[in-house]
């Protein structure tokens, strides 16, 4: 269970590592793994999870071995794709000579 | 073959034999004639080489398509591609390159290639054209044909898509696809960036290391050779004092040389590294953690060194503003010179009025003609620099652009 204090607003930059991370992975990924993946402390870690959550871009699993998991959304997946888009966007119109 | 390039073909053999026609005509069959015959044939040959454009292949889809799909296909076997209106531009080796065009025909594309080279490469042909005549160039430009009809060949056709359906739309709904253009047109940027840098390096030793044996020459002239020479009593003076001077002048050039170009050709080396493995990373579908934080992460970063990337490219091109460059840099070296004929002259005149009217008129002219660089040269500098920071802010403004979008896209899920 994620008790966190809110976020308020995400940076995009920590979030996008979060949705990236799970992106990557093929199965449901342990929180503590991600936590280390994005480069974040334990508080910071659990008020995105929180965030993540509450957006449904990623939910949680229980596990037989009764650790957590998480696992990216089709919703955080579409999430992460616009986030992608859009940078490519940028390099994709004409470039100053 | 297409009707323009049997054409372009007709054509330059009619220049050619005409010129050859009009030589024979007025200066006589002779070895000369032979020669210069033979030069004909070679710089038409070595144009056409680089001026026709051959059919390759029909793909299915519109050339946009195909040709984002093709950009896409290199780029992840880590080919630097460069997106132009209706082409592409291929680097196959550090010297040669190739174009990729694609025209229209009915629901498919007509693909064509023509050969083309780097910017090193073109500095090796047109050195190998002025030192040998065109006769070592036409090798070379033989070479680059022949390495960009293989590449056509070997690489391009078998990734063009056939039987009259088009590939879906490259990037439609592939993370990893927009990942890897993303990082290959950042990794792109940032090797430009540093070859440029690393090549105006070079020239800077070049240029240095020219200017030293000049001004060697001039002290040794003007201090220890004519009759107006305070050394000549004591050899060894003859030799030290000229460079002594030119060391003391030398060192603290090559010293602020370096300080200038090396930490920006790391900068830009160490980018370039740093998105190459990620880019290789990406193609590989790598799934092991790595040293960057995300992909995403590190795009957003590069993408602010853009502009930087762009000014250390154009400042190492003579394609824009070639012609102020050269002014500049003939009126540089006739300035040189004049200069040390107007010394040599001063030194080696006993007071004769004539003389020293010539010495003091190639001198003004040296003057006047470094004079005329300076203001060139600022005049080139301050427009430079304005160029780079309306491309800084329009830049930034692209990426505030997005930034926005994002933040507001996340605050609106």
């Amino acid at each position: 269970m994620v008790d966190a204090l809110p976020l308020e607003r995400p940076d995009l930059y920590v979030l996008a590592r979060h949705l990236e991370r799970l992106w990557r992975e093929d199965e449901p990924m342990l929180k503590t793994r991600l936590q280390v993946a994005a480069n974040v402390n334990y508080d910071v870690f659990n008020r995105y999870l929180s965030w993540m959550l509450n957006r449904n871009l990623v939910v949680l699993e229980n596990s037989d071995d009764g650790h957590e998991r998480v696992v990216l959304t089709a919703k955080g997946r579409e999430a992460y794709l616009k986030l992608v888009q859009w940078i490519n966007e940028v390099i994709k119109e004409e470039l100053p000579k | 073959m297409r009707r323009n390039n049997l054409l372009k073909i007709v054509s330059a053999t009619i220049v050619n034999v005409a010129l050859v026609a009009l030589i024979v005509k007025y200066a006589g069959a002779n070895l000369t004639v032979l020669f210069y015959a033979a030069f004909f044939m070679f710089v038409t040959l070595w144009g056409l080489l680089f001026y026709i454009i051959p059919r390759l292949d029909t793909a299915a889809g519109t050339p946009k398509e195909v040709l984002q799909d093709l950009a896409h296909r290199l780029r992840s076997g880590r080919y630097r591609v460069t997106e132009e209106p209706g082409k592409l531009s291929i680097q196959i080796t550090p010297l040669a390159a190739i174009k990729v065009h694609a025209v229209a025909d009915g629901a498919n594309s007509e693909i064509l290639y023509q050969a083309d080279a780097t910017p090193g490469g073109w500095t090796v042909l047109v050195l190998l054209f002025l030192f040998t005549r065109g006769f070592a160039g036409f090798p070379m430009a033989l070479y680059h044909f022949l390495k960009a009809r293989r590449f056509a060949e070997d690489q391009l056709r078998p990734q063009l898509p056939k039987g009259g359906v088009p590939r879906a739309k490259v990037g439609a709904g592939d993370i990893r696809e927009r990942l890897i253009d993303s990082l290959s047109e950042g990794h792109r940027l940032a090797a430009e960036a540093y070859e440029a840098t690393q090549s105006r390096y070079e020239d800077r030793w070049l240029l240095l290391g020219f200017g030293a044996v000049l001004l060697w020459l001039i002290l040794l002239v003007t201090l220890g050779v004519g009759p107006h020479s305070t050394l000549t009593g004591n050899p060894a003076y003859l030799l030290i004092i000229p460079s002594a001077i030119t060391l003391a002048i030398l060192v603290p050039s090559v010293w602020s040389t370096r300080k200038w170009f090396k930490p920006r050709i790391d900068d830009y080396r160490e980018w370039a590294d740093r998105l190459r493995k990620a880019l290789e990373k990406e193609t590989v579908h790598e799934t092991t953690e790595s040293p960057e934080s995300s992909a995403f992460e590190l795009i957003a970063q590069a993408y602010r060194q853009v502009p930087t990337w762009l000014e250390a490219r154009r400042k190492g091109s003579f394609s824009r503003e070639s012609g102020a460059w050269m002014l500049i840099f003939t009126c540089a070296i006739a300035a040189a010179w004049m200069a040390f004929f107007g010394i040599v002259l001063y030194s080696f005149t006993t007071w004769s009025l004539g003389l020293l009217i010539w010495s003091l008129v190639l001198l003004i002219g040296a003057a006047a003609l470094i004079s005329l660089c300076y203001l060139l040269y600022s005049r080139l500098r301050r427009r430079a620099n304005e160029e780079g920071s309306r491309t800084l802010k329009d830049w930034n403004y692209r990426l505030d652009v997005m930034h926005q979008k994002m933040v507001k896209y996340l605050e609106e899920l």
